[in-house]
């Protein structure tokens, strides 16, 4: 075999960079642009840009390393392939500097990436909006998770949860557009993960936790919210939709999902179904 | 050893293993045998403890089977028997889509829904046995005697099709059944079809092993090998006349089911028949008088704490489900169709077929906002006006107007205090510096 082996450690790095470059610009058979063309995101339907902005970082950090690595590891395997390398073997006992160079070297770029996201984070899970009298924002409403679907409820008039007059939906959350949404999630059975990829949200939700995920949607349209831990045999149907609807739409909606809900009258004639 | 050795070790071995590796995925893992629905064990069982006799394998089981093949098909291939007014009831299109493996057929045409969401837990048969069903509580709807709790329909009838639609779409809260909502009106409509299917297909089971084939006794047909020791006594007591006369009628029995015809008039065309008849019998709600207002809920606390309906009485003078249910008998008709708690001798041979571990049914606890059958006020009002099928929940009586309803119907949404599922503390502690 010789250096045919030192070949197939090329093509790694090599089939590495194609595949990510081949998502990037939607060159698979199989996807038919599942984001639309040039597309590997799902579409941003947040003014925040600081999560892709960070994705981007890291797989550019990491990228650089792998195709580093691998192209070292190519190198070795060709140059001193046992059956063309006539050198007599060197046995060295490690060099001093190389080691402290490969232990700082990560560790600094580890301490930036952390320095550098930090106001990321404490934005997205500290920072919790606040109205115009500066208290917290309350929730929009509850989603609870359970296997295996999002059960929603909306508080009424009288602005608070767990009241009777609460607007309960299933699987079809709605959201006003332009405008700070804070959505309380927590987990009716076993842990679950709220995930929104068009608002860049993704948050466990921990049974007997109470957690608030907040997200400012500036495009109007129909997404999906998935569920991103397993759940149990169910989980890859636990499917919602996130519609995010202007002032005027929202307000009609929830009139109407809630005289849908407070329907007292049946008559199978009327039906039109 | 120097260098040389090592380039040369294993040349040629690891193309034999990869061969061998490549023919195992090759052979295995592509086959499984095509589904096929069981006959319904636990029925069959019963009967024969009933009637204290066995059921013969040529005359009795393998005609009923032939009988629902020749009829219903097998869950890749499903067929509606030639019932006269079947295509209001069941769409073949619809239960097409829905039968079969999951995937799609030539055409591209969506196939296998119902294996696709429903099977883990209804089974193929539609037993509410599937593989995840004992971990659940309440356990799977059974499909097979056509008992369903929430419908329009009153006591004793088949719900409507819009009343099972609205079950796949919403779930049903507090249970494992999650909603649907998010499939397309095409798959929710093929889903319902199939579950009446597999309904009408089980109560037309059901009917065979229970009735028509139940009432005959199998031991004169029985070689003396089948026999067991009573069906043996019985034989000896008669004269062999006796044995060739009880024979001929039992196969003219035997034989009358032979005919398609008296098929669909005796057994299958009454069971359409009342499906297609459920539209009719849908318990109308005019729009509810009045507005909910303190003096209505106060009325329907005064009548939930009444004698006049009991409602008290199981679900408990704070409502919390924990009334005087202590009576030894209460489990819903699902499990009480294998289990009689006066005598549970009989259970271990039930358990061994199949059937699942007897849960005690509890009264609902009302104050946690939690309703099966769904939250309007109107699936409330169907619920006490026509009661819970196969479950303890009875009809108000006739005695108890309309009005009286939509009180009670006020109080348990409004008048009771309200217990979340859940109440946890908060306590993630929350930065509330201005945002940059």
């Amino acid at each position: 075999m010789g250096r045919v082996w030192s070949i197939l450690f090329l093509t790694v790095p090599i089939l590495g960079v194609w595949t990510f470059v081949a998502a990037m610009n939607d060159w698979w058979p199989m996807s038919e642009g599942a984001f639309g063309p040039g597309q590997w995101f799902p579409a941003l339907d947040v003014s925040n840009h600081v999560i892709d902005h960070l994705f981007y970082l890291i797989l550019y950090l990491t990228g650089a390393v792998f195709i580093g690595t691998g192209l070292v590891l190519f190198w070795f395997l060709w140059r001193y392939d046992a059956a063309t390398n006539k050198d007599p073997v060197v046995f060295s006992h490690g060099s001093h500097a190389l080691e402290v160079v490969w232990s700082i070297l990560p560790a600094v770029v580890l301490l930036f990436i952390a320095i550098y996201q930090m106001d990321a984070w404490a934005n997205a899970r500290m920072r919790r909006p606040l109205t115009a009298e500066g208290a917290v924002k309350p929730p929009l409403c509850r989603v609870s998770g359970r296997q295996f679907e999002w059960r929603i409820q909306y508080p009424g008039e009288d602005g608070r949860l767990d009241t009777p007059d609460d607007l309960h939906v299933l699987n079809d959350l709605y959201v006003p557009v332009n405008e700070e949404v804070v959505i309380e999630i927590e987990s009716l059975d076993v842990l679950h993960s709220f995930f929104l990829p068009n608002m860049r949200v993704k948050q466990d939700v921990v049974p007997g936790m109470r957690q608030y995920v907040w997200f400012h949607p500036v495009k109007e349209g129909v997404s999906d919210i998935v569920c991103a831990e397993l759940c149990g045999w169910g989980h890859y149907k636990m499917r919602g939709q996130i519609s995010v609807v202007n002032a005027a739409e929202y307000d009609r909606w929830f009139s109407a999902a809630y005289a849908a809900q407070e329907t007292s009258a049946y008559d199978p004639a009327e039906e039109e179904e | 050893m120097n260098a040389e050795d090592c380039s040369r070790t294993g040349r040629g071995g690891w193309a034999g293993w990869a061969l061998v590796v490549l023919g195992a995925i090759a052979t295995t893992g592509c086959y499984s045998p095509a589904a096929k629905f069981e006959p319904n064990k636990i029925a069959i069982h019963k009967s024969e403890l009933e009637n204290e006799y066995q059921f013969s394998e040529q005359y009795q089981l393998q005609p009923i089977a032939k009988i629902l093949a020749d009829a219903f098909g097998t869950p890749d291939d499903p067929k509606l028997p030639p019932v006269p007014g079947i295509e209001d009831v069941l769409d073949l299109e619809k239960i097409k889509m829905a039968a079969g493996p999951y995937g799609s057929d030539e055409n591209g045409k969506q196939r296998g829904l119902y294996r696709q969401h429903c099977v883990h837990c209804h089974g193929i048969n539609g037993d509410g046995a599937g593989p995840t069903a004992a971990f659940l509580d309440p356990y799977p709807r059974d499909y097979r005697p056509g008992k369903y709790k929430f419908k329009s329909t009153g006591t004793g009838l088949p719900p409507t099709h819009a009343d099972l639609k609205r079950i796949i779409d919403n779930g049903a809260a507090g249970t494992a059944m999650p909603s649907f909502k998010l499939l397309t009106e095409d798959e929710v409509e093929a889903l319902t079809h199939y579950v009446k299917y597999l309904s009408i297909r089980g109560q037309a089971e059901l009917f065979l092993i229970e009735a028509q084939f139940g009432d005959l006794y199998p031991a004169v047909v029985k070689s003396p090998s089948e026999r067991n020791a009573e069906e043996q006594k019985y034989v000896d007591e008669l004269s062999p006349e006796e044995v060739e006369e009880e024979k001929e009628e039992f196969l003219e029995e035997v034989k009358f089911f032979e005919s398609e015809e008296n098929i669909v008039e005796e057994v299958i065309g009454p069971i359409v028949d009342s499906w297609a008849e459920a539209i009719d019998e849908v318990t109308i709600v005019d729009e509810r008088p009045g507005k909910v207002d303190t003096a209505s809920i106060e009325k329907g606390r005064e009548l939930f704490f009444s004698a006049k309906t009991g409602c008290a009485g199981c679900h408990g003078e704070s409502a919390l489900g924990d009334g005087q249910t202590a009576e030894a008998d209460f489990y819903d008709d699902w499990t009480r169709f294998y289990y009689d708690p006066s005598d549970p001798s009989t259970l271990p041979g039930y358990l061994a077929l199949g059937a699942l571990e007897p849960r005690k049914l509890r009264p609902r606890n009302l104050r946690q906002g939690v309703f099966r059958g769904g939250r309007r006020p109107l699936d409330i009002y169907w619920r006490i006006r026509n009661g819970i099928e196969g479950a303890k929940m009875p009809a108000a009586p006739p005695s108890v107007t309309d009005e009286e309803i939509w009180q009670l119907v006020d109080f348990v949404r409004h008048g009771l205090p309200y217990d979340a599922l859940s109440e946890n503390e908060p306590h993630q502690p929350e930065n509330a510096r201005v945002r940059n």
